[in-house]
């Protein structure tokens, strides 16, 4: 009784701020608009229209944007791994310090965060500034920003400390004892990681490819910060249908498909892991 | 020496996350419109410029309207879940933890966008700073109840260990 009365705030607000609004998104998705007119007889129209030759444009941001989240939480993932490891097992006494000290660029807006590689990369930016300091080249080059290499550096960027935490939890659940005896028997350092601990670590990685793949598939801010047109996301075409363009209802039924697809690539990923003999269980 | 590569690369992934962020503020300082460089003088004309921005003022008091009662009533929300979830015996724990899962697994845009379909197109009403407020909670709930339950796993024998905890019996329990 407790424990409910504990749960029942939580599952009130998410009721009411997610439960309902999906259901109405989904219901929406079915409708139509035209002008500032909302016809609410349910039709099919708005995901046919998707999947018509009118709906080629939003098919390549969807899959564009999918390229773009995948390549920036694999990336993450390559990033932080390490990183987690040597506070998992190499530190020892300022594990606290360290895992602050990654986490404390969160900390900071992400606006910021975004903005800040514009300072980098941009034609006077950092980078180019330090090239022509460094005598490595003579005019700045402006392909550094406005494309899709930008977005997924300033996504990297900005999620890599969220991934982390989790996988340092994975790790740390990991007994030193197991690496050991694999050594003992003749296992390669790689053979070790492939075998041992890219499994134990599994469910830390596949978090962290979640808390990262997921949020930036409706990223509209970096794309437009970074991106141009090159690197526009499907957030972009969404944010525009809600706004400028105002066509709610297949606004929503682009946000219903990007989360199907959404949904489609973790299984799929899900799937890939199992097979492969990473996922812990089956072995 | 492997430690030693690894704490190289460490410190290299920490130059990686805080070089962009520590080059802003020098533009702070920077005598010219453009953020770019070289540098063309240190001034303190943009903060005076800051200062006398009503917009900003007044974006900025929003700002704080907004994070004060999202950041203490998520943060209440997500112990109390955290804790119902640890220490009492639940009925549904499954569904219930994958309600409190699926704004993980939803883009934040899609939570904004339903938001914005049921307070505009539902419910008629207007955007506010509480419409602001509220999709915030939702946001920030779902990694409050995470770092108290599962997080919170990672830190507990760390904190454990901390002469301020382990010296105090109070705390050492809601550590425990």
């Amino acid at each position: 009784m407790r424990g409910w009365v504990l749960m029942a705030p939580t599952l009130a607000v998410i009721f009411a701020l997610l439960v309902v609004p999906t259901a109405l998104l989904i219901a929406q998705s079915f409708w139509t608009q035209t002008g500032l007119v909302i016809d609410r007889t349910p039709t099919l129209g708005n995901y046919i229209r998707l999947l018509s030759d009118d709906g080629a444009l939003y098919r390549m941001l969807l899959a564009r944007s999918l390229l773009i989240s995948a390549a920036a939480a694999f990336a993450v993932l390559c990033l932080a791994f390490p990183v987690a490891w040597f506070i998992a097992f190499h530190v020892k006494r300022s594990r606290l310090t360290w895992i602050l000290l990654v986490t404390v660029p969160f900390w900071i807006s992400y606006l910021l965060r975004i903005f800040s590689w514009k300072v980098m990369l941009g034609f006077g930016g950092a980078l180019n500034s330090g090239l022509i300091a460094v005598g490595l080249i003579e005019q700045p080059i402006d392909a550094l920003l406005y494309n899709r290499f930008a977005v997924i550096l300033a996504l990297t960027h900005s999620w890599s400390a969220f991934a982390v935490l989790p996988i340092y939890v994975s790790l740390q659940k990991i007994d030193p004892h197991l690496l050991e005896a694999a050594a003992d028997l003749g296992d390669t350092a790689l053979k070790r990681l492939w075998r041992i601990v890219l499994p134990l670590a599994m469910p830390g990685l596949s978090a962290a490819f979640l808390l990262v793949f997921v949020p930036t598939m409706g990223d509209y801010i970096t794309p437009s910060l970074v991106g141009g047109t090159e690197g526009a996301m499907i957030g972009n075409a969404i944010a525009s249908l809600f706004g400028k363009q105002n066509d709610m209802p297949l606004g929503a039924a682009l946000s219903i498909a990007t989360m199907i697809s959404v949904t489609i690539v973790l299984a799929l990923a899900a799937l890939t892991a199992r097979l492969s003999g990473l996922w812990p269980g089956r072995r | 020496m492997k430690a030693r590569r690894m704490g190289l690369y460490a410190c290299v992934y920490l130059a990686f996350l805080y070089a962009p962020i520590l080059l802003l503020p020098v533009f702070s300082f920077n005598d010219n419109r453009f953020v770019t460089f070289p540098l063309s003088g240190m001034t303190l004309k943009w903060y005076g410029e800051m200062a006398n921005n009503a917009q900003l003022s007044a974006a900025l008091w929003n700002s704080i309207l907004i994070v004060v009662p999202v950041a203490t009533v998520s943060t209440a929300l997500g112990i109390m879940a955290a804790l119902a979830l640890g220490r009492y015996p639940l009925k549904f724990k499954a569904p219930i933890l994958a309600l409190l899962m699926a704004p993980l697994v939803v883009p934040t845009l899609v939570l904004g966008v339903s938001l914005l379909t049921m307070i505009r197109g539902v419910l008629g009403a207007e955007l506010s700073l509480t419409t602001i407020a509220a999709g915030h909670v939702l946001i920030c709930l779902r990694t409050q109840w995470q770092y108290f339950s599962r997080a919170s796993t990672a830190l507990i024998p760390i904190l454990r260990r901390h002469p301020w905890i382990s010296g105090s019996p109070g705390l050492e329990h809601f550590a425990a």
